[in-house]
């Protein structure tokens, strides 16, 4: 379990403060899948920071099953925007690196990284470099490293934010079924309303300035969820709802340009 | 091979053409024993490389310069390392490389030489302090290239500083540190050969300066281009194994 109790952030920027995240409470179950809904600036990815331990919160605390977080650590694997893979490493190495790291065998590393690749479809590409690769099979092959960590928690910032629409909904539904298959729990954050829904269990609602939760959102589609799940008339319901807060929320004067879809 | 690079071929050898025409017009017509003609420098080539001399020197010259130049490379790359990962070094190296880059490192050359005498040694040390600046910027420049997201990663997966050093930083840096291997290597040559000019008798600085003092520049030419052709060979290596080695950033060396 989760909890964040009071979490704020703040920074600053020159002469001014910005405050990213303001008081936060918040409790994630294990196992659960929470998308993050927001304006460009409402502070999700630093939310999501603290969340990995790469930030301190200025105030509140975050706790991991009654342990507080100090710093990152593999129990929640971080997944980048941009894969951040090593182009100079194939993407068999890749994976087999945070293995490498803990001290297992070469052999024993590339064999694990063989059935991950597998799992997320890519077993045919372990020997291509990740400058062969689309960005779709980029973040595959990022995901397929981050759960060699073997995590209790993925951290997923706008994994598939720079993917064309298609090859998103194709990620969506396989990370669905990694997700139902794994006890996992999932934070997830996203710009994107439909994506919020087809994926979450929850949708967390945030607003801008100063960046703080507006709303928590229930999503009480079936379980297990596959792309049947996008006709459900109940997603028209859900969006028009979302859409309201959003469009209510006053938006970010530094917004940089990305637009809720 | 295409149009464009048939026709950048032709400008290339239309270039070096243009340069010996001029010499040789110059030659010439200057009409002085001092400005030789090609044809008298090539006969002096092989002169020189036939009795074997020429590849003695240059032996002499290619050990004492590249044990400098290696020494200089080990201990700039782990400077700029530390200096870029550490601010206690950073803090400790900055005024030290401030201060050492800019002065001409020969002007020690009269102290290494009553230090470490006329001998090898004192070249291979001469070539190393004034290699040792420009690889410790690119070393340093290139330890600082590490994208956040990768650093974030090391931590994320509780990665040790070796392991940041040799599986994400090296890898990093490595572009820097070709440029830096191309930026050294002109100058290893320049200092092997001033330093050779006062010394035991030994490379190719030795042999255009006892060449010069019999007035036989034609020899001291061909020596000189010897040594043109020798840092072209090193240059073109080196551009080489960065493209072997940095296989995944394409089309950026000259
Ligand atoms: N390191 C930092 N220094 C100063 N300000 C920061 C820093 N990181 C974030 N901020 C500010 O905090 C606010 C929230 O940023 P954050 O990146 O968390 O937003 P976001 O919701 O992830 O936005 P986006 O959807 O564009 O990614 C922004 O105003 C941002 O400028
Ligand atoms: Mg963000």
């Amino acid at each position: 379990m989760i909890e964040l109790k009071g979490v704020a952030k703040t920074f600053q920027r020159g002469d001014h403060v910005v405050r990213a995240v303001t008081s936060v409470d918040l409790t994630i179950e294990g196992g659960e899948f929470v998308t993050v809904l927001g304006p460009s600036g409402c502070g999700k990815t630093t939310l999501l920071h603290m969340l990995g331990g790469f930030e301190t919160p200025t105030k509140g605390t975050v706790t991991i099953d009654g342990q507080v977080v100090t710093g990152p650590g593999r129990d929640r694997g971080m997944v980048f925007q941009d894969a951040t893979l090593f182009p100079w490493r194939t993407v068999s190495a890749n994976v087999a690196w945070p293995l490498e790291v803990n001290g297992v065998p070469k052999r024993a590393a590339r064999l694990q990284s063989a059935a991950l690749l597998e799992k997320v479809g890519l077993e045919k590409f372990g020997n291509a470099f990740p400058g062969e690769l689309s960005g779709g099979m980029r973040q595959r092959a990022a995901l397929a490293r981050t759960l060699a960590m073997e995590p209790s928690v993925l951290l997923m910032d706008e994994p598939f934010g720079a993917l064309d629409a298609q090859t998103r909904e194709i990620m969506q539904e396989e990370l669905m079924r990694l997700w139902q298959e794994s006890d996992l729990t999932v934070i997830f954050i996203t710009h994107d309303i439909s994506e919020a829904i087809f994926l979450g269990d929850r949708v967390i609602v945030m607003g801008v300035s100063p960046g703080r939760v507006i709303e928590d959102f229930k999503v009480e589609l079936d379980r297990p969820r596959t792309a049947e799940a996008r006709n459900d008339p109940r997603i028209l319901e859900y969006r028009s709802h979302l859409w309201g807060l959003l469009a209510h929320a006053p938006s970010s004067p530094s917004g940089n340009g990305s637009q809720i879809t | 091979m295409d149009n464009i690079s048939r026709g950048s071929l032709f400008l290339k050898v239309l270039g070096i053409c243009v340069v010996l025409g001029s010499w040789q017009t110059f030659a010439i017509l200057s009409n002085n024993p001092l400005i030789p003609e090609l044809q008298t420098i090539c006969l002096k080539f092989l002169e020189l490389a036939r009795d074997g001399e020429l590849a003695a020197h240059a032996k002499s010259s290619l050990l004492n310069g590249f044990a400098g130049l290696s020494i200089a490379f080990v201990v700039a790359t782990m400077c700029g390392f530390l200096a870029a990962r550490s601010w206690v070094f950073d803090s400790m190296l900055h005024p030290l490389v401030s201060l050492g880059y800019p002065v001409p490192k020969l002007a020690l050359y009269p102290m290494v030489i009553l230090i470490l005498g006329l001998g090898g040694e004192s070249r291979t040390a001469q070539v190393a302090l004034e290699c040792f600046f420009p690889l410790f910027v690119q070393s340093y420049a290139g330890a600082k290239a590490v994208r956040p997201h990768m650093e974030w990663l090391a931590r994320n997966v509780d990665a040790g500083s070796w392991r940041l050093a040799k599986d994400v930083i090296l890898p990093t840096a490595l572009p820097f540190l070709f440029t830096g291997l191309r930026i050294a290597i002109p100058i290893m040559l320049i200092v092997t050969t001033v330093t050779e000019f006062i010394g035991d008798s030994h490379g190719l600085g030795f042999l255009i300066a006892r060449s010069s003092a019999y007035f036989d520049t034609a020899s001291a030419f061909a020596v000189v281009a010897v040594l043109g052709a020798l840092g072209l060979l090193a240059d073109r290596l080196v551009v080489y194994s960065r493209d072997r080695f940095v296989f995944w950033e394409k089309g950026t060396s000259l």
